[in-house]
């Protein structure tokens, strides 16, 4: 039995596999896109948007990039976590995007230790639900 | 207009000025300068202006040779000092300084006088009573401008390297993530064949990281003209736009080709084929996955130069920035997309042969960049 279901949107499919082992290795179940519409469309197939208890997405990517993506999820299914994982250190869109209610922002190489913790953590405190 | 009159505006002008014979005895100067010396005109008229004390340094020594040389009509020797100067200048040229560094004073004579900075002009006023003409020097403050032109300067150089770091940031930021999670995975796994799969993405992608270098490298650095080989333009065209459409979004690119059979070109062939590759990443990146890329290449002048010309369907460039997309580090890529050094390095790479590089863009509609590169010796193909 999974400890729990996440989405990982990222156009690079190493990154994925690697993110994807980690998260297996740790008794996750995992689905991927390769980009942000890809990830929107996959989150309102089947039960995902029930499922789904953290999404992992990446910042630079075609088509719909990260930061669009998160606003549309941010909409589409407030109760999600969502973490950013992007090799794209940058301070201040980091500090943008907790403003806008992403939970964490990784930066790769990001351990695998800190990954595991922080899904983890977002998936034991379970969905936001606002009333 | 009566003299007095005249005389009266010449004193409220708010730029020194001052008039000398070829002798260097001040014939007259304004409110201002009087100011800018702390001298009175009453102290200064008829005397020798190299006896009168004042707190000067170098330049304003400078500035006497100048009006000196000027007067003699010999101020070739102060261009020539000029140009000198410039020549300096562009060898020790900061690559991380964006072209025109001093702004509109840059080649200008200047004086530093009490921590105040002034350019000046020297022009003549011919003396009716007198063979040589009068030298008036007329002054302007830059301080301040120049004090703006040096922040400005120090903004595009942060802003340049923080474009360049993040763009280097992610480039390798990803590959080195998978390297360590392909090895992680290798010490997990003890089926052979696919502990050999997975050797084989590492090793697939430390070629890729070694790859991002090298062009990174090329970009920063130019090799001097050494190993020139002879070069098929045609096939540097093609083996650039596989790289170019391997690496870029590209599912729905279709590509044009239209080759006339060239003279082979004196060079080293990395070095051509970067020139494209840099171009072609653009177009490429420009049309987003989706357009018509035009490659057309000419025999000119009678096999003595050859015409590459690429077009694409991209979104193009906005009129505004058309002057800009040479410069190094000017990007109307997203932070981390462009390192903004593409066209910088063709640029220098086509100069560097000798050759001229042409952009012509229309926003919404596409760019065509076209390379002229001059054939020396040409061999038929």
């Amino acid at each position: 039995m999974p400890k729990g279901k996440v989405l990982i949107i990222d156009d690079e499919s190493d990154v994925r596999d690697v993110l994807k082992f980690h998260l297996s290795e740790n008794n996750y179940q995992v689905i991927e896109a390769e980009n942000g519409q890809e990830g929107i469309d996959l989150l309102k197939s089947g039960d995902n948007l029930i499922h789904v208890g953290v999404i992992l997405c990446d910042i630079r990517m075609p088509k719909v990039n990260g930061i669009e993506c998160i606003q549309y999820l941010r909409q589409e299914a407030p109760g999600i976590p969502i973490v950013v994982v992007t090799g794209f250190p940058d301070t201040q869109m980091a500090v943008n995007l907790l403003n806008e209610g992403v939970k964490d922002y990784l930066v790769k190489p990001v351990e695998k230790e800190k990954l595991v913790a922080t899904v983890e953590k977002l998936i034991a405190g379970g969905k936001e639900i606002n009333f | 207009m009566p003299s007095h009159r005249v005389q009266q505006i010449l004193w409220a002008l708010p730029d020194p000025l001052m008039a000398v014979t070829s002798t260097l005895q001040v014939e007259y100067i304004n409110s201002a300068l009087e100011k800018m010396l702390g001298v009175s005109l009453d102290q200064m008229q008829g005397k020798n202006i190299q006896e009168a004390e004042l707190e000067t340094g170098n330049d304003w020594k400078d500035l006497l040779q100048r009006i000196k040389d000027f007067s003699c009509g010999n101020s070739v020797s102060g261009k020539r000092a000029d140009r000198e100067n410039n020549k300096t200048k562009e060898l020790i040229n900061d690559p991380l300084m964006p072209k025109n560094s001093m702004g509109p004073y840059q080649n200008r004579p200047k004086i530093n006088l009490n921590s105040k900075i002034y350019f000046y002009e020297i022009f003549e006023v011919p003396d009716p009573q007198n063979s040589n003409p009068l030298s008036v020097v007329l002054f302007r403050e830059i301080t301040r401008d120049i004090e703006i032109n040096d922040q400005m300067v120090q903004a595009e150089k942060m802003s340049g390297l923080g474009t360049l770091a993040a763009g280097l940031a992610h480039e390798l930021n990803n590959p080195l993530y998978t390297l360590i999670g392909f090895s992680e995975m290798i010490l997990r796994e003890s089926d052979k064949a696919k502990i050999d799969l997975i050797a084989g993405r590492i090793s697939e992608r430390s070629k890729k990281l070694v790859a991002i270098l090298e062009n990174l490298n090329s970009y920063i650095q130019l090799n001097p003209i050494d190993g020139h080989m002879t070069v098929n333009i045609n096939e540097r065209l093609d083996a650039a736009l596989e790289i170019a459409l391997l690496t870029h979004e590209s599912k729905n690119i279709t590509v044009t080709k239209y080759y006339s059979p060239l003279p082979f070109f004196k060079a080293r062939s990395d070095e051509i084929q970067q020139i494209f590759f840099n171009i072609f990443a653009n177009s490429i990146q420009a049309m987003n996955g989706n357009g018509n890329l035009e490659i057309r290449s000419t025999n000119i002048d009678r096999g003595k130069g050859i015409v590459v010309a690429i077009q694409d369907t991209g979104e193009g460039v906005p009129k505004e920035y058309i002057a800009k997309v040479f410069d190094p580090f000017f990007t109307t890529k997203d932070q981390g997309e462009g390192t903004g050094l593409g066209l910088t390095a063709a640029y220098q790479l086509v100069k560097k042969y000798g050759g001229r590089i042409k952009f012509n863009s229309v926003q919404g509609e596409g760019t065509t960049v076209e390379i002229y590169l001059p054939v020396e010796n040409g061999t038929a193909l």
